[in-house]
């Protein structure tokens, strides 16, 4: 799940995630991408299975708001994903905090392990003094919690999520990934996790 | 589907001991009665620190999320979506097999995230009851804070399979402001549970609390809010009083405007007459309908209208407003008079015509007190909601739209 991918473009990270699923697919992996369009429907990005979904509420008040109400869409989507696999997904992968409240919904209800990339966090980019920065902060510590793994890309990121950990759970690991590769032993390791797990 | 084996996941904001407004009553009674008849309910809701987390008596459980703020919030909004991540969270918490339900019903746009989501993870059909919506309550939408909440409205109303509301009016307003299709809503009123009138009662000590002996009391029992339309009872105080001396006006209730009426009272010179003694537990509510001779409730506004009931049942002659839920409850001449909103001078006459006409009062009391019983118990309001969950579960039963996990 992404909030942006190309033809959506905000920043950068649109293009990561493409790079990023698009080298995933040529080392074997099956992935299904979610995120939010202007039209529902299913394309394909190369071997890269695209399902788009549209934002049901078109008032926000603000950022938070924003990716709270987008929440309830993602789920309506990845629950319609899901149920078309009959339940054969193997792992919920969620890029930025935007999409993690879905990710950790739907991870609740389909028993299905989490991983969340983090390609900033709100301490590098908001002032945590503000209302709005602090329910962001607030967010993050929630999403990141539940996930097996935290993977970035880029080392101040990483050191600040290590500087976050305190917060996290104790089952939370932060990585770092440079390529596709090093994601694939990531998901082979949640997936060997997930199945030895005790909660 | 048998009756026996339908089980409900309900879920609300609010529920006892937390206590909002009327909503927690309202989940409360009907959930019980919905247990009496068999069906097996899963009620998850917030509570606070300190209640029991989960409670289970006979096939009713109710599952309580106590430490709903996580970290701070913008605005309310915010603080809603939050609570509703965190409700999830306990539901899965505590282990409890979300396939097993059968309908998942929501109460008001406060659980509206959560509900649209148990929707489509566990593909079962959602029903909600709307109790009021954000266009009436602020007669139209004027800020984008507002129109957040008409568009979760409208976007819960727009997945729920079947919407109940309390009244005729409240349909008419879902159908004009949410754009809803007539065959999806259900008119089912609220209950109430009758006062008491076989309690004992030491009536003349009850009563030199809040009058002498020789005034009649006018009871007003609401919020403190404008749409109550506590200033239109006070001009017609004004005006009554200036006609009779023997009238004590007893205005209970709590609310933002309480202050503002108590000086409004000051200036019109009849702060002797008019008594506010603020907000009062369940006893003394009943005992107070039972002392009283009259009822009165004015609102400018009203979805349903629950006090009504309360006064009919404790066979109070009463005076409404001629809007929204008490237009359907009281017929003028047969269990009411009713009177326009916002017009103290036809007020003032009708309590004048009451306290004239005493036989006359007591029949119509007599007879609203009858209607109450027909009409308005929890038990007959559980039939009706059972009906919906039956038709519900039939009309699902013949889709495709199954979980196929």
């Amino acid at each position: 799940m992404t909030y942006e991918y190309p033809p959506y473009i905000v920043g950068e990270v649109s293009y990561k995630v493409r790079k990023l699923v698009k080298e995933l697919t040529k080392i074997g992996v099956d992935i299904v991408l979610i995120h939010p369009s202007d039209i529902e429907g299913v394309w394909y990005d190369g071997r890269v299975e695209i399902w788009t979904v549209t934002k049901s509420l078109k008032t926000d008040l603000h950022i938070v708001t924003l990716s709270w109400s987008l929440s309830m869409d993602l789920v309506r989507k990845i629950s319609e994903v899901v149920n078309h696999y009959r339940g054969a997904i193997d792992i919920i992968h969620c890029h930025e905090w935007i999409s993690a409240i879905s990710g950790v919904l739907t991870s609740l209800a389909f028993n299905k392990p989490l991983v969340i990339s983090v390609y900033s966090v709100e301490r590098m980019r908001g002032d945590l003094v503000n209302l709005i920065s602090m329910s962001i902060n607030g967010i993050e510590k929630l999403c990141f919690s539940h996930a097996l793994y935290l993977l970035t890309d880029n080392d101040t990121t990483y050191s600040n999520l290590m500087n976050m950990r305190e917060a996290l759970s104790k089952r939370t690991r932060i990585n770092l990934v440079k390529n596709a590769k090093d994601v694939l032993k990531i998901y082979r390791r949640t997936l060997w996790r997930w199945k030895r797990r005790k909660y | 589907m048998e009756v026996e084996e339908t089980k409900v996941l309900m879920v609300s904001w609010e529920y006892p001991p937390r206590i909002v407004g009327g909503l927690s009553r309202h989940v409360h009674h009907l959930s019980m009665e919905l247990e009496k008849k068999g069906v097996e309910i899963t009620i998850l809701t917030l509570g606070f620190p300190g209640v029991e987390e989960e409670v289970k008596r006979g096939k009713l459980m109710i599952i309580r999320e106590n430490e709903e703020i996580a970290f701070p919030n913008p605005e309310f909004i915010s603080y809603v979506y939050q609570f509703n991540l965190h409700m999830f969270r306990k539901l899965v918490e505590k282990r409890v097999d979300l396939r097993d339900y059968d309908i998942i019903h929501a109460h008001d746009w406060l659980v509206a995230p959560l509900a649209i989501e148990l929707k489509h993870m566990l593909r079962k059909p959602l029903i909600t009851t709307f109790h009021s919506t954000e266009y009436g309550r602020r007669r139209g939408i004027h800020t984008d804070f507002q129109r957040h909440i008409h568009e979760l409205e409208w976007y819960l109303a727009y997945e729920s399979w079947k919407v109940i509301v309390c009244s005729w009016y409240m349909r008419n307003e879902l159908l004009t402001t949410l754009s809803l299709p007539a065959d999806k809503i259900y008119v089912i009123p609220n209950g109430v549970h009758p006062i008491d009138l076989s309690k004992p009662l030491d009536y003349w000590r009850v009563r030199r609390r809040y009058a002498l002996d020789w005034e009649k009391i006018v009871l007003f029992v609401g919020r403190m809010a404008y749409e109550k339309g506590v200033h239109v009872l006070l001009n017609a105080a004004r005006i009554l009083l200036s006609r009779r001396w023997d009238v004590k006006f007893l205005i209970v209730g709590e609310g933002p405007m309480r202050s503002y009426l108590i000086n409004m009272s000051r200036q019109y010179g009849i702060y002797n007459k008019v008594y506010f003694p603020g907000f009062v537990d369940d006893n003394e509510l009943s005992e107070i309908y039972r002392i009283s001779d009259i009822a009165v409730f004015p609102s400018l506004y009203e979805p349903f209208g629950i006090v009504v009931l309360e006064a009919m049942s404790a066979k109070l002659p009463v005076i409404v407003s001629d809007v929204g839920g008490f237009s359907e409850i009281v017929q003028s001449g047969v269990n009411g008079i009713k009177v326009p909103p916002g017009d103290p001078v036809s007020l003032a006459n009708a309590i004048d015509y009451f306290l004239n006409n005493r036989e006359e009062a007591r029949r119509l009391g007599e007879r609203g007190y009858r209607d109450v019983l027909e009409k308005y118990t929890w038990s007959k309001i559980a039939e009706k909601t059972l009906e919906v969950y039956e038709n519900t579960i039939r009309e699902y039963e013949r889709t495709g739209w199954k979980s196929m996990i």
